[in-house]
């Protein structure tokens, strides 16, 4: 029996400068079914999605909804006309105001003219209530909603307006196991009364507990399609990590007659905006890389910016060569650990300043680069040419401006302030070679090596799995602020990756 | 004792309803997040313009219509700088007071060949009521639409959508509320609110237009919105609260022989107290903030 087929996109693609987020994807999505899709950070579901949803506008490629043949371009007022309705994975909603007038905002034409009258809108929203299982107090403040529930007024706002189709963007990411099983609940009731589902996510247990069929997402194409009963967690971890392998490769050595340099305990925060760490543990090795694998957002920021001082610890302790240190009051950048930050824009370089000025930078109190209270210009000079010289940076030029440099080369000064300082004990590598060309990406990871030769701690944070690989002596993977397992790079393969990085635990391993 | 308590009353009144207008539009302006520093200029250039249109036509009525028709214009064109060019809102408001302000004193001596007073004009209808006093139809029409005002945001739609926006701009818009829009509807309100200010003060009480004659009572009535935690109902007891010690000091001037610069500053005294423990409370979530879409 064939299905009807609600939304149907042919070989949509999307570019973003250069960067290909769609390519010649397809998909189709039958009339009541979850279908989940899957990918990592950047594999382009989310833009296929906002594609869908009338956001953003496809260069190429069809999209039809419920038969209807969509225009190049078409608002989300237009896809919410046609039934569809997304769930932002940041909520959008009015905090101050209470559940009732959020779900009917923006559409209040369904309950009042002018004049809106509190009481005839709550009576309206029972039948909702009991048609969606969803029971909420209509009088209470979203601010005073635990997130779950938040989650579940956004969905009363998807069904009020009548919708058939609901896209739903990582909806799991900020609930708790308990409310993610009320949500799954809520989503397989709201299928049995006809509602087509779709889910983007990168957790592979939910994909197999919720959906129908998994539409799998690889560096913006279609990596595969499966039925969900018809697939494994394995298979689907491969299909969403598997590329080719690198070139560059590190001669794997064991750490376990090693002490550590740099051991981590039970890491916790609270400030952070994103994932906080939750007890993290990790350790690092003398003459060693430890590369962490992992979903982006799943703390991997976070823990760059505790190492560097940026964010403080709400419990845990950090122990230096064996004696602890307390990270309230020094910062490890003293004992000569150097970081490489992931946003070489924001947080690497000052764009408008000169080679020279960002090379000099955090020196610029150094004795010898001194005259009385002056700085000993020649002194500079030589010192930055030395550097653009051994990291090949080029054009060879110090007064060139960083942002007038490719992104290669900006890394090449980013690398040459951090890691020619004599001092240089521990490496924070986080994203090194994100959004370069072959060459930089060899010369980066060259880099890491010759410096893991010569004896120094080197941490490595990568979404590429690839560079993981290649570069690392232990692996460990990070999932919701917490390491969930550090061993031997040779005892993994990227099946058993994938499935620690999508939450997998030891025991299904 | 009673006499004076009940002439301080009745001053109070009057020295309000400029302000309560003026408080009016700031509170409508935040609550779709407009920071509003620029009701002073509205203010005096409709008294300007209020008071020249009455000079010529001979009717308060006609000017008090060319006043909000002024203001009206006034925050459309703020509306275009700050709204629809996303500048800043604080520097948008201070740069249109000094033109309003810059502009009145230029045109003052073009319009009425007269520098620092224009010469006096037919003032509105004044009406003698019992408690009040002497009140200008100001005074009603300020009961009329502050009563109406406060409706509007509770009880209708559009003040729903008002509310909305700003509390959460990316919300309202996420939903196909046409967000440019509905700031459009509230900067012409305010542009009103502006126009029945100015033209109290310079034809409902003076009858005459003088340099700077709004005196701060812009910047007052921010104060007041703040100070009542942009609650519309509040706004209307904190302006009558800073109209009150203004029209204390005046009094004070006349029978206490305390220096007079001291008793001036006793409104703006009470206000920079009060603002210390109110500290911005409940102002809306966008409020002074630039709404850019597609920043997810």
């Amino acid at each position: 029996m064939e299905d009807s087929v609600v939304i149907r996109m042919r070989g949509v693609s999307k570019s973003f400068g250069n960067n290909k987020a769609n390519d010649n994807v397809d998909m189709e999505v039958r009339k009541g079914e979850i279908l989940a899709i899957l990918g990592e950070n950047g594999a382009g579901k989310s833009t296929l999605m906002k594609i869908l949803f009338g956001f953003y506008t496809r260069d190429e490629g069809t999209v039809e909804i419920e038969g209807n043949v969509m225009p190049l371009v078409y608002s989300p007022r237009v896809a919410m006309e046609m039934g569809l309705a997304m769930v932002h994975q940041h909520f959008k909603l009015v905090e101050t105001l209470p559940v009732a007038e959020n779900i009917v905002l923006g559409a209040e034409g369904k309950v009042a003219r002018f004049v809106y009258d509190k009481r005839k809108t709550r009576e309206k929203l029972k039948s909702l209530y009991d048609y969606s299982g969803i029971h909420l107090n209509s009088d209470t403040l979203i601010r005073d909603l635990p997130l779950g529930d938040r989650q579940k007024v956004e969905i009363l706002k998807a069904l009020f307006r009548g919708c058939r189709t609901l896209i739903l963007d990582e909806p799991t990411a900020v609930l708790t196991p308990q409310e993610t099983e009320n949500m799954f609940s809520l989503l397989r009731n709201l299928r049995e009364q006809g509602m087509t589902i779709l889910i983007i996510t990168h957790k592979l247990s939910e994909v197999l507990q919720l959906s129908d069929r998994v539409l799998v997402m690889r560096a913006g194409r279609v990596a595969g399609l499966f039925e969900t009963s018809h697939t494994s967690e394995a298979e689907l971890a491969r299909t969403m990590v598997g590329y080719e392998l690198g070139s560059s490769k590190t001669i794997r050595q064991s750490c376990s007659s090693l002490s550590p340099t740099l051991q981590l305990e039970n890491l916790s925060t609270e400030d952070s905006a994103g994932c906080n760490l939750k007890g993290l543990s990790l350790s690092l090795y003398p003459g060693r890389i430890v590369g962490i694998a992992g979903v982006d957002g799943n703390g991997q920021r976070e823990l760059v910016e505790v190492l560097a001082g940026i964010l403080p610890l709400s419990s845990g302790t950090v122990l230096l060569n064996g004696s602890l240190f307390d990270m309230g009051r020094r910062k490890l950048a003293e004992s000569g650990l150097r970081i490489i930050p992931e946003d070489r824009h924001r947080q690497g370089l000052v764009l408008p300043l000169t080679v020279q000025d960002n090379i000099m930078a955090g020196y610029r109190n150094r004795i010898d680069m001194r005259k009385g209270p002056f700085f000993d210009i020649e002194a500079i000079h030589s010192f930055t040419d030395g550097l653009i010289e051994d990291f090949d940076i080029r054009p060879r030029s110090r007064e060139l401006k960083a942002q007038q440099m490719s992104g290669g080369n900006q890394q090449k000064i980013v690398l040459a302030r951090e890691l020619s300082e004599s001092d240089l004990s521990i490496i924070v590598a986080s994203q090194p070679t994100r959004g370069l060309d072959v060459g930089a990406i060899e010369f980066t990871h060259s880099q890491l090596l010759k410096h893991k030769n010569e004896g120094r701690t080197i941490l490595l944070i990568s979404s590429d799995l690839d560079e993981i690989e290649a570069l690392s002596d232990e692996i460990a993977v990070i999932y919701d602020g917490k390491i969930t397992v550090q061993r031997n790079a040779d005892d993994f393969d990227r099946t058993t990756l994938g499935l620690y990085m999508g939450g997998g635990r030891e025991d299904v391993v | 004792m009673f006499e004076m308590v009940l002439s301080i009353f009745q001053s109070s009144v009057r020295i309000m309803l400029p302000l309560l207008f003026a408080a009016m539009g700031v509170m409508l302006s935040a609550k779709v997040g407009f920071i509003n520093m620029s009701m002073e200029g509205g203010m005096l250039g409709s008294a300007f313009v209020s008071v020249a249109v009455d000079m010529f036509t001979g009717s308060a009525w006609i000017g008090l219509l060319g006043g909000i028709v002024f203001g009206m214009v006034y925050f459309l064109l703020l509306w275009v700088f700050a709204i629809h060019f996303r500048g800043n809102h604080v520097v948008c408001s201070l740069g249109f007071n000094f033109i309003a302000s810059g502009a009145t004193i230029v045109l003052m001596s073009a319009v009425f060949g007269a520098t620092g007073y224009s010469p006096s004009v037919e003032k509105l209808p004044l009406f003698m009521l019992p408690l009040f006093g002497e009140q200008s139809i100001c005074f009603f029409l300020a009961i009329v639409l502050t009563f109406l005002i406060i409706w509007i945001l509770k009880n209708t739609v559009f003040g729903l959508r008002i509310i909305a926006i700003g509390e959460n701009t990316s919300a309202a818009d996420s939903l196909g509320i046409p967000i440019d829009r509905y700031k459009f509807y509230v900067f012409l309100a305010a542009g009103v609110l502006a126009g029945f200010g100015g033209s109290e003060l310079a034809i409902g009480q003076m009858g005459f237009f003088a340099n700077n004659m709004i005196a701060s009572a812009g910047f007052l009535a921010y104060s007041a919105v703040v100070f009542a935690a942009f609650s519309p109902s509040l706004t209307i007891l904190t302006s009558f609260f800073l109209a009150f010690f203004d029209a204390l000091q005046m009094r004070a001037q006349t029978f206490m022989s305390i220096p007079s610069e001291f008793l001036l500053t006793l409104p703006y005294a009470v206000t920079i107290i009060a603002l210390v423990f109110m500290k911005n409370k409940k102002k809306p979530g966008m409020l002074g903030k630039i709404y850019e879409r597609d920043k997810d």
